[in-house]
Protein backbone atom coordinates (compact mmCIF):
# COMPACT_ATOMS: atom_id res chain seq x y z
CA UNK A 1 0.00 0.00 0.00
CA UNK A 2 1.56 3.33 -0.60
CA UNK A 3 2.28 6.13 1.90
CA UNK A 4 -0.77 8.46 0.93
CA UNK A 5 -3.23 5.35 0.97
CA UNK A 6 -1.69 4.50 5.03
CA UNK A 7 -2.09 7.86 5.55
CA UNK A 8 -5.37 8.61 4.38
CA UNK A 9 -6.56 5.21 5.63
CA UNK A 10 -5.03 5.91 9.47
CA UNK A 11 -6.70 9.62 9.11
CA UNK A 12 -10.24 8.30 8.33
CA UNK A 13 -9.97 5.52 11.46
CA UNK A 14 -8.58 8.18 14.03
CA UNK A 15 -10.99 11.60 12.74
CA UNK A 16 -14.58 9.17 12.56
CA UNK A 17 -14.38 9.40 16.34
CA UNK A 18 -15.29 13.08 16.80
CA UNK A 19 -13.09 13.16 20.23
CA UNK A 20 -10.35 13.61 18.41
CA UNK A 21 -11.71 15.73 16.05
CA UNK A 22 -12.34 18.15 19.19
CA UNK A 23 -8.69 17.17 20.63
CA UNK A 24 -7.29 18.74 16.96
CA UNK A 25 -9.43 21.85 17.53
CA UNK A 26 -8.48 22.66 20.81
CA UNK A 27 -5.07 21.45 20.44
CA UNK A 28 -5.31 23.86 16.91
CA UNK A 29 -6.81 26.66 18.87
CA UNK A 30 -4.24 26.50 21.98
CA UNK A 31 -1.24 26.25 19.66
CA UNK A 32 -2.59 29.45 17.54
CA UNK A 33 -3.34 31.62 20.34
CA UNK A 34 0.72 30.77 21.75
CA UNK A 35 2.05 31.69 17.98
CA UNK A 36 0.29 34.78 18.77
CA UNK A 37 0.62 35.41 22.24
CA UNK A 38 3.79 34.83 22.59
CA UNK A 39 5.33 38.01 22.43
CA UNK A 40 3.36 39.42 24.72
CA UNK A 41 2.83 37.47 27.69
CA UNK A 42 3.86 40.27 29.93
CA UNK A 43 0.26 42.16 28.36
CA UNK A 44 -1.68 39.00 28.29
CA UNK A 45 -0.59 37.79 32.20
CA UNK A 46 -0.86 41.81 33.24
CA UNK A 47 -4.43 42.02 31.47
CA UNK A 48 -6.09 38.85 33.39
CA UNK A 49 -4.54 39.67 36.42
CA UNK A 50 -5.16 43.41 37.00
CA UNK A 51 -7.63 44.93 38.95
CA UNK A 52 -8.16 47.84 37.17
CA UNK A 53 -10.31 46.58 34.35
CA UNK A 54 -13.40 44.16 34.32
CA UNK A 55 -14.04 41.16 32.97
CA UNK A 56 -15.57 42.16 30.16
CA UNK A 57 -13.23 45.13 29.17
CA UNK A 58 -10.06 41.95 29.60
CA UNK A 59 -12.32 39.66 27.56
CA UNK A 60 -12.86 42.22 24.66
CA UNK A 61 -8.85 43.39 24.54
CA UNK A 62 -8.05 39.66 24.44
CA UNK A 63 -10.41 38.71 22.18
CA UNK A 64 -9.29 42.36 19.83
CA UNK A 65 -5.53 41.01 20.17
CA UNK A 66 -5.78 38.33 18.48
CA UNK A 67 -6.26 40.21 15.40
CA UNK A 68 -2.46 40.21 16.05
CA UNK A 69 -2.07 37.67 13.45
CA UNK A 70 -3.45 40.10 10.77
CA UNK A 71 -1.82 43.04 12.05
CA UNK A 72 1.72 41.78 13.21
CA UNK A 73 2.34 38.57 11.05
CA UNK A 74 3.77 38.93 7.29
CA UNK A 75 1.88 37.08 4.93
CA UNK A 76 3.92 34.13 4.79
CA UNK A 77 4.32 33.98 8.49
CA UNK A 78 0.80 34.50 9.32
CA UNK A 79 -0.14 31.27 6.57
CA UNK A 80 2.77 28.84 7.34
CA UNK A 81 1.76 29.73 11.57
CA UNK A 82 -1.72 28.43 10.40
CA UNK A 83 -0.39 25.49 8.51
CA UNK A 84 1.77 24.35 11.34
CA UNK A 85 -1.06 24.68 13.92
CA UNK A 86 -2.82 22.49 11.84
CA UNK A 87 -0.32 19.93 11.52
CA UNK A 88 0.36 19.85 15.34
CA UNK A 89 -3.41 19.26 16.63
CA UNK A 90 -3.35 16.24 13.58
CA UNK A 91 -0.21 14.87 14.61
CA UNK A 92 -1.04 15.34 18.50
CA UNK A 93 -4.47 13.07 17.83
CA UNK A 94 -2.46 10.62 15.87
CA UNK A 95 -0.22 10.45 18.54
CA UNK A 96 -2.87 9.84 21.30
CA UNK A 97 -4.97 7.42 19.12
CA UNK A 98 -1.64 5.37 18.63
CA UNK A 99 -0.89 4.93 22.51
CA UNK A 100 -4.88 4.33 22.91
CA UNK A 101 -4.65 1.65 20.34
CA UNK A 102 -1.50 0.25 21.65
CA UNK A 103 -2.03 0.26 25.35
CA UNK A 104 -5.45 -1.22 24.79
CA UNK A 105 -4.25 -4.26 22.28
CA UNK A 106 -1.07 -4.65 24.67
CA UNK A 107 -3.12 -4.95 27.44
CA UNK A 108 -5.29 -7.96 25.76
CA UNK A 109 -2.31 -9.45 24.82
CA UNK A 110 -1.24 -9.60 28.98
CA UNK A 111 1.31 -6.88 28.46
CA UNK A 112 2.10 -4.26 30.80
CA UNK A 113 1.29 -0.56 31.03
CA UNK A 114 5.26 -0.55 32.00
CA UNK A 115 6.03 -2.07 28.91
CA UNK A 116 4.30 -0.31 26.81
CA UNK A 117 5.61 3.11 27.96
CA UNK A 118 9.40 1.02 27.92
CA UNK A 119 8.60 0.43 24.32
CA UNK A 120 6.92 4.20 23.66
CA UNK A 121 10.31 5.61 24.84
CA UNK A 122 12.60 2.88 22.38
CA UNK A 123 14.10 0.71 24.98
CA UNK A 124 12.14 -2.48 23.78
CA UNK A 125 11.67 -1.66 20.11
CA UNK A 126 13.75 0.47 18.22
CA UNK A 127 11.22 0.86 15.61
CA UNK A 128 8.42 1.48 18.01
CA UNK A 129 10.40 4.18 19.81
CA UNK A 130 11.35 6.17 16.71
CA UNK A 131 7.66 6.76 16.38
CA UNK A 132 7.51 8.51 19.79
CA UNK A 133 10.90 10.19 19.27
CA UNK A 134 9.54 11.90 16.05
CA UNK A 135 6.07 12.75 17.15
CA UNK A 136 8.14 14.23 20.12
CA UNK A 137 10.15 16.26 17.34
CA UNK A 138 7.00 17.71 15.83
CA UNK A 139 6.09 18.88 18.93
CA UNK A 140 10.00 20.73 19.42
CA UNK A 141 9.81 21.82 15.90
CA UNK A 142 6.35 23.76 16.54
CA UNK A 143 8.04 25.19 19.25
CA UNK A 144 10.87 26.16 18.27
CA UNK A 145 9.32 27.86 15.38
CA UNK A 146 6.50 29.35 17.47
CA UNK A 147 10.09 30.78 19.58
CA UNK A 148 11.13 32.44 16.45
CA UNK A 149 8.04 34.19 15.46
CA UNK A 150 6.39 36.82 14.38
CA UNK A 151 10.01 38.21 13.83
CA UNK A 152 12.62 36.56 11.80
CA UNK A 153 13.36 32.54 10.92
CA UNK A 154 10.78 31.57 8.73
CA UNK A 155 13.26 29.01 7.77
CA UNK A 156 13.16 27.45 11.08
CA UNK A 157 9.05 27.41 10.63
CA UNK A 158 9.30 25.50 7.19
CA UNK A 159 11.54 23.31 8.58
CA UNK A 160 9.08 22.64 11.80
CA UNK A 161 6.15 21.75 9.11
CA UNK A 162 8.37 19.54 7.42
CA UNK A 163 9.03 17.73 10.71
CA UNK A 164 5.21 17.85 11.42
CA UNK A 165 4.77 16.25 8.05
CA UNK A 166 7.64 13.32 8.94
CA UNK A 167 6.00 12.67 12.48
CA UNK A 168 2.43 11.92 10.98
CA UNK A 169 3.73 10.02 7.62
CA UNK A 170 5.77 8.06 10.55
CA UNK A 171 2.08 7.62 12.83
CA UNK A 172 0.04 6.93 10.51
CA UNK A 173 1.66 4.05 9.07
CA UNK A 174 2.17 2.54 12.84
CA UNK A 175 -0.93 3.03 13.53
CA UNK A 176 -1.64 0.47 10.46
CA UNK A 177 1.12 -1.88 11.33
CA UNK A 178 0.94 -4.72 13.48
CA UNK A 179 2.22 -3.14 16.89
CA UNK A 180 4.38 -6.22 17.93
CA UNK A 181 8.11 -6.50 16.88
CA UNK A 182 8.72 -9.32 15.01
CA UNK A 183 11.84 -11.54 15.84
CA UNK B 1 1.70 -18.93 27.05
CA UNK B 2 0.26 -16.30 25.37
CA UNK B 3 1.34 -15.67 21.74
CA UNK B 4 1.78 -11.97 20.41
CA UNK B 5 -1.59 -11.30 18.09
CA UNK B 6 -0.22 -10.58 14.67
CA UNK B 7 -1.96 -8.36 12.29
CA UNK B 8 0.63 -9.68 10.26
CA UNK B 9 2.10 -7.52 7.28
CA UNK B 10 5.47 -7.76 6.58
CA UNK B 11 6.84 -5.01 4.71
CA UNK B 12 10.46 -4.47 3.18
CA UNK B 13 9.11 -1.47 0.71
CA UNK B 14 7.81 -0.29 4.27
CA UNK B 15 10.73 -0.42 5.90
CA UNK B 16 12.59 0.87 3.42
CA UNK B 17 10.30 4.23 3.69
CA UNK B 18 10.66 4.23 7.28
CA UNK B 19 14.34 4.02 7.29
CA UNK B 20 13.93 6.80 4.87
CA UNK B 21 12.31 9.16 6.93
CA UNK B 22 13.86 8.13 9.97
CA UNK B 23 17.10 9.27 7.91
CA UNK B 24 15.56 12.35 6.53
CA UNK B 25 14.22 13.58 10.23
CA UNK B 26 17.99 13.12 11.51
CA UNK B 27 19.26 15.14 8.48
CA UNK B 28 16.74 18.12 9.06
CA UNK B 29 17.83 17.60 12.74
CA UNK B 30 21.35 18.78 11.54
CA UNK B 31 20.12 21.41 9.64
CA UNK B 32 17.90 22.89 12.42
CA UNK B 33 20.78 22.99 14.56
CA UNK B 34 22.99 24.48 12.01
CA UNK B 35 20.37 27.05 11.41
CA UNK B 36 20.12 27.42 15.49
CA UNK B 37 23.77 28.00 15.99
CA UNK B 38 24.03 30.27 13.28
CA UNK B 39 20.86 32.59 14.81
CA UNK B 40 22.88 32.74 18.07
CA UNK B 41 26.21 33.59 16.17
CA UNK B 42 24.09 36.60 14.65
CA UNK B 43 22.67 37.14 17.65
CA UNK B 44 25.74 37.38 19.43
CA UNK B 45 27.80 39.05 16.87
CA UNK B 46 25.10 42.25 16.93
CA UNK B 47 25.46 41.92 20.70
CA UNK B 48 29.41 42.12 20.30
CA UNK B 49 28.96 44.81 18.02
CA UNK B 50 26.40 47.63 20.00
CA UNK B 51 27.55 47.23 23.81
CA UNK B 52 24.66 47.34 26.48
CA UNK B 53 22.13 46.12 23.97
CA UNK B 54 19.87 43.85 24.44
CA UNK B 55 18.87 40.46 22.08
CA UNK B 56 17.21 41.87 19.11
CA UNK B 57 14.41 40.39 17.21
CA UNK B 58 13.29 37.19 19.28
CA UNK B 59 10.46 39.40 20.27
CA UNK B 60 10.31 36.73 23.70
CA UNK B 61 12.37 38.67 26.18
CA UNK B 62 9.49 40.22 28.53
CA UNK B 63 9.33 42.92 31.07
CA UNK B 64 11.77 41.87 34.05
CA UNK B 65 9.81 44.31 36.86
CA UNK B 66 6.39 45.81 36.63
CA UNK B 67 6.15 48.44 33.84
CA UNK B 68 4.99 51.75 34.48
CA UNK B 69 5.52 54.66 31.90
CA UNK B 70 6.48 56.95 34.95
CA UNK B 71 9.79 55.06 34.69
CA UNK B 72 10.35 55.77 31.43
CA UNK B 73 12.63 59.00 30.43
CA UNK B 74 10.83 60.72 28.88
CA UNK B 75 13.01 64.19 28.91
CA UNK B 76 13.94 65.79 25.70
CA UNK B 77 11.97 62.92 23.57
CA UNK B 78 10.14 63.88 20.62
CA UNK B 79 6.44 63.64 21.26
CA UNK B 80 2.98 64.57 19.71
CA UNK B 81 0.08 65.59 21.94
CA UNK B 82 -0.37 67.88 25.18
CA UNK B 83 2.73 67.38 26.98
CA UNK B 84 0.01 67.39 30.24
CA UNK B 85 -2.33 64.82 28.65
CA UNK B 86 -3.49 62.38 30.77
CA UNK B 87 -2.74 59.38 29.26
CA UNK B 88 1.83 59.17 28.43
CA UNK B 89 2.58 56.37 25.20
CA UNK B 90 6.02 55.61 25.16
CA UNK B 91 6.62 54.21 21.33
CA UNK B 92 10.19 52.08 20.81
CA UNK B 93 10.40 52.67 16.82
CA UNK B 94 12.79 51.78 13.77
CA UNK B 95 12.24 54.02 10.76
CA UNK B 96 13.24 50.33 8.40
CA UNK B 97 10.85 48.40 10.19
CA UNK B 98 7.92 47.18 8.34
CA UNK B 99 5.68 46.81 11.83
CA UNK B 100 6.20 50.14 12.58
CA UNK B 101 5.20 51.48 9.32
CA UNK B 102 2.01 48.90 9.90
CA UNK B 103 1.24 50.46 13.21
CA UNK B 104 2.11 54.23 11.83
CA UNK B 105 -0.34 53.96 8.31
CA UNK B 106 -3.57 51.64 10.57
CA UNK B 107 -3.59 52.65 14.02
CA UNK B 108 -1.81 55.71 14.15
CA UNK B 109 -4.13 57.85 12.50
CA UNK B 110 -6.80 56.86 14.80
CA UNK B 111 -5.26 57.09 18.27
CA UNK B 112 -3.94 61.19 17.06
CA UNK B 113 -7.10 62.20 15.44
CA UNK B 114 -9.34 60.21 18.82
CA UNK B 115 -6.94 61.21 21.73
CA UNK B 116 -3.90 63.31 20.26
CA UNK B 117 -5.96 66.39 18.82
CA UNK B 118 -8.17 66.29 21.88
CA UNK B 119 -5.42 66.63 24.66
CA UNK B 120 -5.69 63.19 25.83
CA UNK B 121 -2.89 61.48 24.78
CA UNK B 122 0.96 62.52 24.92
CA UNK B 123 3.10 59.65 22.10
CA UNK B 124 6.48 60.32 22.95
CA UNK B 125 8.81 58.73 20.24
CA UNK B 126 11.76 56.52 21.45
CA UNK B 127 14.39 55.46 19.58
CA UNK B 128 15.38 51.37 18.85
CA UNK B 129 17.24 51.22 15.25
CA UNK B 130 18.41 47.91 15.14
CA UNK B 131 18.17 47.56 11.34
CA UNK B 132 20.77 48.66 10.30
CA UNK B 133 23.43 51.72 8.91
CA UNK B 134 19.75 53.43 7.16
CA UNK B 135 18.28 52.85 10.74
CA UNK B 136 21.21 55.10 12.39
CA UNK B 137 20.69 57.47 9.71
CA UNK B 138 17.48 58.15 10.06
CA UNK B 139 17.58 57.78 13.74
CA UNK B 140 20.15 60.90 13.84
CA UNK B 141 18.05 62.72 10.94
CA UNK B 142 14.81 62.51 13.66
CA UNK B 143 17.13 64.09 16.90
CA UNK B 144 17.79 66.87 14.48
CA UNK B 145 14.57 67.81 13.26
CA UNK B 146 12.97 67.31 16.61
CA UNK B 147 15.84 69.51 18.33
CA UNK B 148 15.18 72.33 15.17
CA UNK B 149 11.65 72.13 14.19
CA UNK B 150 9.51 70.10 17.08
CA UNK B 151 6.05 71.67 15.28
CA UNK B 152 6.98 69.78 12.20
CA UNK B 153 7.98 66.17 14.03
CA UNK B 154 4.62 64.73 12.95
CA UNK B 155 4.81 65.30 9.30
CA UNK B 156 8.22 64.76 9.24
CA UNK B 157 7.81 61.12 10.92
CA UNK B 158 4.57 60.40 8.40
CA UNK B 159 6.72 61.28 5.77
CA UNK B 160 9.78 59.14 6.50
CA UNK B 161 7.26 55.85 7.53
CA UNK B 162 5.29 56.46 3.56
CA UNK B 163 9.11 56.70 2.04
CA UNK B 164 10.09 53.34 3.66
CA UNK B 165 11.44 50.56 1.56
CA UNK B 166 12.99 47.09 2.39
CA UNK B 167 15.70 47.06 4.85
CA UNK B 168 19.20 48.91 3.61
CA UNK B 169 18.01 48.35 0.01
CA UNK B 170 18.24 51.62 -1.67
CA UNK B 171 16.30 54.48 -0.26
CA UNK B 172 17.33 56.28 3.18
CA UNK B 173 21.25 57.48 2.99
CA UNK B 174 21.80 60.72 4.59
CA UNK B 175 21.41 62.55 1.33
CA UNK B 176 17.71 60.63 0.81
CA UNK B 177 16.13 61.79 4.24
CA UNK B 178 17.55 65.16 3.65
CA UNK B 179 16.18 65.65 0.45
CA UNK B 180 12.96 64.28 2.14
CA UNK B 181 12.90 66.66 5.22
CA UNK B 182 13.39 69.52 2.31
CA UNK B 183 9.32 68.69 1.17
CA UNK B 184 8.14 69.21 4.91
CA UNK B 185 7.11 72.66 5.80
CA UNK B 186 9.03 74.64 8.53
CA UNK B 187 12.14 72.05 8.99
CA UNK B 188 15.23 73.53 7.55
CA UNK B 189 17.00 70.68 6.10
CA UNK B 190 20.56 72.37 5.79
CA UNK B 191 20.51 73.29 9.48
CA UNK B 192 19.32 69.36 9.88
CA UNK B 193 22.45 67.93 8.06
CA UNK B 194 24.35 70.28 9.71
CA UNK B 195 23.47 69.74 13.12
CA UNK B 196 23.65 65.43 12.33
CA UNK B 197 27.20 65.85 11.71
CA UNK B 198 28.13 68.50 14.07
CA UNK B 199 25.88 66.43 16.91
CA UNK B 200 26.70 63.11 15.31
CA UNK B 201 28.37 61.57 18.88
CA UNK B 202 25.54 63.07 21.23
CA UNK B 203 22.57 62.02 19.00
CA UNK B 204 23.97 58.47 18.67
CA UNK B 205 24.34 58.24 22.44
CA UNK B 206 20.48 59.09 22.91
CA UNK B 207 19.54 56.81 20.30
CA UNK B 208 21.53 54.11 22.09
CA UNK B 209 20.27 55.07 25.67
CA UNK B 210 16.83 54.88 24.79
CA UNK B 211 17.30 51.66 22.75
CA UNK B 212 19.16 49.92 26.22
CA UNK B 213 16.26 51.53 28.07
CA UNK B 214 13.88 49.97 26.21
CA UNK B 215 15.36 46.63 26.53
CA UNK B 216 17.05 46.56 29.86
CA UNK B 217 13.98 47.95 31.68
CA UNK B 218 10.74 47.46 29.10
CA UNK B 219 11.46 44.21 27.49
CA UNK B 220 11.22 45.84 24.40
CA UNK B 221 13.32 43.67 22.03
CA UNK B 222 12.32 44.48 18.68
CA UNK B 223 9.84 47.00 17.05
CA UNK B 224 7.02 48.59 17.37
CA UNK B 225 7.01 48.52 21.39
CA UNK B 226 4.95 49.91 23.73
CA UNK B 227 4.37 51.51 27.06
CA UNK B 228 0.95 52.68 28.13
CA UNK B 229 0.17 53.37 31.48
CA UNK B 230 1.32 50.04 33.44
CA UNK B 231 0.93 47.72 30.18
CA UNK B 232 3.71 46.81 28.03
CA UNK B 233 2.94 45.51 24.36
CA UNK B 234 5.13 44.14 21.87
CA UNK B 235 4.45 44.64 17.47
CA UNK B 236 2.17 45.83 15.27
CA UNK B 237 -1.52 45.41 17.38
CA UNK B 238 -4.67 46.02 15.80
CA UNK B 239 -6.24 49.77 16.38
CA UNK B 240 -8.82 48.38 19.27
CA UNK B 241 -6.39 47.20 21.31
CA UNK B 242 -4.87 50.48 21.49
CA UNK B 243 -8.17 51.91 21.77
CA UNK B 244 -9.34 49.84 24.36
CA UNK B 245 -6.50 50.19 26.56
CA UNK B 246 -6.54 53.96 26.40
CA UNK B 247 -10.04 54.00 26.96
CA UNK B 248 -9.64 52.10 30.13
CA UNK B 249 -7.28 54.57 31.41
CA UNK B 250 -9.21 57.46 30.89
CA UNK B 251 -11.98 55.97 32.72
CA UNK B 252 -9.61 55.35 35.70
CA UNK B 253 -8.34 59.30 36.10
Amino acid sequence: MSTMSVMKLSLMEVFKKPSYVILSLVVFAAVLLIAIWLPNLYFVSHTITTNEMAFPQKLNLLIASLGALDTNFTFESKYVTIIASFLAAVNVSLLVYYFKKRVRLQKEAGGSIGGVLLGFLGVGCASCGSVVLSSVFGVTATAGFLGRFPFHGLEFAVVGIVFILLSIILLTKKIQEEIYCKV
Amino acid sequence: MKQPVKTTRSKPANQQTNTFLVLALIIIAFFTGYLFFKVQRLEKNMNTAVPQQQQTGSGQQQPTAKVNIKNVDLKGEPYIGDPNAQVVMAYWLDYQCPFCKKFETDALPTLIEKYVRTGKLKIVFKDFQFLGPDSQTAGLAEEAVWELSPQSFEAWNKAMYEKQDDENAGWGNKADIIALTRTIPGIDADNVSTLMDQKKDIYQKELDEDKAEGGNKFGVTGTPGFVIGDQSISGAQPTSVFTQLIDSMLQKK
